[in-house]
């Protein structure tokens, strides 16, 4: 049996943040799928510890903070697996129509970003996608600020050296 | 479309347009949806195989492992937590990173006394102190205020004075204690220092001098202004130096700045925009600008031309006691072969500071762009030839002692995400 109340409190969220969620999650995997199951499994988290948060306030920061390490999580089990290949950055699961539609200047910058370690990775796409400022973004990697900064630079400059080596 | 962050945004916007408003899927709550099966799996089950009828024949095996659970927990939480087990007595059983050679055992290190006995890392839980040769806790040093948390660390020369930095929250005032290791490694009482960083300004570097009496820390107050503060430990007024257009900011807060030996002056990162650079500030000066009181010694472009053999020198910086040179981790080292091919690789690379130019090349190890590398600093022998580092490769990260171009690890490991790891 469902608890009303806070199935009725995640579902409001999950309706109001699922689309922004499942697009983030795209753009960390490539993998639509996989997306979806990552922010369906970070709300079913919610859903079961809903009565532990300290502040409902921050449900949308916890939420977010489980969709970025159950795509780390994705990644982890992906570079175990097969891997991505590194010569086109398509992952596993990455639908065709997913390919024509996003494009080939965007495709070989995605696959750059998909190509860093997954720290880095996060701090450019909540930095430059989402457009979150340092606080949130440590709250969503839980890390500090003087990291969030470092990280992100330490990101622009090897995703500068990759796509400049792949131009050479 | 110039700028890589504009190229970043239209990327991941166009990647994030694929998935339609109308195409998202409704949630499914753990009552209709159990948690041990994906999206994907859900055809192959009965429809209604639920966790509600999974939950009660699960129940039993759950209290079970509650309570093992528990037990465990209590077990580790006793007082000192010394790790047990052989791969822990003496660290000499791990393995390093697949394909980089292996250095000789870290007790041979620690017995020669190349490397410190003792290093405190920040947890969760606390400030640890950790032996060297195995890992293993020695102690922990609990926050002194309800609340509280450890953030950082920062170690002076003689192996034993650490200074830590405790807050309450992220944006409270941050507090300072000393402590120091007996010879069997266990911290005195922490004893609080005088100084502070007043709420609301960011801390981005914090360095003991070698002899323990002077505190360097690296503050952002506020309107775009940075910087480095000098306190005396046993109290007085702090000289500062400050300066615009640029951060301080290193990648953990103890590697944003080092002491040589002499204390005559203090390494520091400064970055601008994409541009890096490693400067030494003259101590002699009162305080006052940051920028004129200090000279650049390394410069490097993260995003300069191509053709530049060494590419990029990461936030993590050290300089030698010496003085002579600057060890930064970089992923950014370019060689390219007569028949135009290039190859990338990582390392460990020392600048004279004298001359600014690349010196050598600890740990230097082939990347590829399937394996995205990244490295760590945390600790530098006298003469930077050997170091301590963490590998971040293949989703993981080893911990180990850098010489030559081989690896010993040791047992450690980040005990609060990433952030600032501790120090030796």
């Amino acid at each position: 049996m469902i608890n009303p109340a806070p199935a009725e409190a995640v579902t409001a969220l999950y309706q109001a943040h699922a689309l922004g969620l499942i697009r983030l999650a795209v753009v960390m995997l490539g993998d639509r799928a996989a997306a979806e199951d990552v922010v369906q499994e970070a709300f079913c988290g919610l859903y079961r510890r809903w009565h532990g948060l300290s502040d409902p306030g921050k449900a949308l920061s916890y939420v977010r903070s489980s969709v970025i390490n159950g795509c780390r999580t994705v990644l982890r089990r992906r570079r175990r697996q097969a891997g991505l290949d590194p010569s086109t950055g398509d992952p596993p699961g990455e639908s065709a129509e997913a390919r024509a539609l996003v494009g080939e200047e965007h495709r070989e910058v995605l696959a750059a970003i998909r190509s860093l370690p997954a720290r880095q990775r996060e701090a450019l796409v909540l930095r430059f996608y989402l457009d979150l400022n340092e606080d949130e973004i440590a709250a969503s990697m839980r890390i500090s600020r003087g990291t969030v900064k470092s990280t992100t630079s330490r990101a622009l400059a090897s995703l500068g050296r990759i796509l400049g080596e792949r131009q050479s | 479309m110039n700028l890589i962050e504009d190229r970043i945004r239209a990327a991941a916007r166009a990647a994030a347009d694929t998935v339609a408003p109308d195409s998202v899927p409704p949630l499914e709550l753990p009552a209709a949806r159990p948690r041990r099966f994906g999206r994907r799996h859900r055809a192959a089950r009965s429809p209604g195989e639920t966790w509600s009828t999974w939950g009660p024949r699960l129940a039993p095996w759950a209290a079970a492992l509650a309570v093992v659970a528990l037990v465990v927990t209590l077990v580790n939480v006793g007082p000192p937590a010394t790790q047990g087990g052989p791969d822990q007595a003496t660290g000499s059983s791990l393995a390093g990173p697949p394909g980089i050679p292996a250095g000789p055992p870290v007790s041979s290190y620690v017995r020669s006394g190349q490397v410190p006995p003792y290093y405190v890392t920040v947890a969760s839980s606390g400030a640890v102190v950790h032996l060297t040769v195995s890992g293993a806790t020695v102690a922990t040093i609990r926050p002194s205020r309800p609340g509280g948390t450890v953030v950082t660390v920062t170690a002076a020369g003689d192996d034993r004075t650490f200074v830590l930095a405790e807050q309450v929250g992220d944006r409270k005032a941050v507090t300072f204690y000393r402590v120091r290791l007996g010879s069997s490694g266990r911290p005195s009482a922490p004893a609080r220092l005088p100084m502070s960083v007043a709420a609301g300004q960011l801390m981005t570097g914090l360095a003991l001098s070698p002899d323990g009496t002077r505190l360097a820390i690296a503050v952002e107050p506020g309107g775009g202004v940075q910087q480095v503060r000098l306190y005396p430990v046993s109290g007085g007024p702090a000289r500062i130096w400050s300066a615009t257009g640029g951060s301080l900011s290193g990648f953990s807060r103890p590697r944003s700045l080092s002491w040589p030996a002499s204390q005559r002056t203090l390494a520091f990162n400064w970055l601008v925009h994409t541009t890096r650079s490693i400067r030494l500030l003259d101590l002699g000066t009162t305080g006052g600008n940051l920028l004129t009181a200090s000279r650049p010694v390394v410069t490097l472009a993260d995003t300069a031309p191509r053709g530049q053999t060494l590419y990029a020198c990461q936030a993590d910086m050290i300089i030698t006691p010496a003085g002579s040179a600057i060890v930064c981790p970089t992923t950014g080292i370019r060689s390219p072969a007569k028949d135009g091919t290039v190859t990338w690789s990582a390392g460990y690379a020392e600048f004279s500071t004298a001359t600014g130019r690349a010196i050598r090349i600890e740990g230097h190890w082939p990347m590829t762009f399937d394996d995205p590398v990244d490295l760590y600093l945390f600790w530098s022998d006298a003469s930077g030839q050997v170091l301590i580092g963490a590998i971040h490769s293949k989703g993981r990260d080893w911990f180990g002692v850098i010489s030559g171009n081989r690896f010993t690890p040791l047992n450690a490991r980040w005990a609060r995400g990433f952030d600032d790891f501790g120090a030796w």
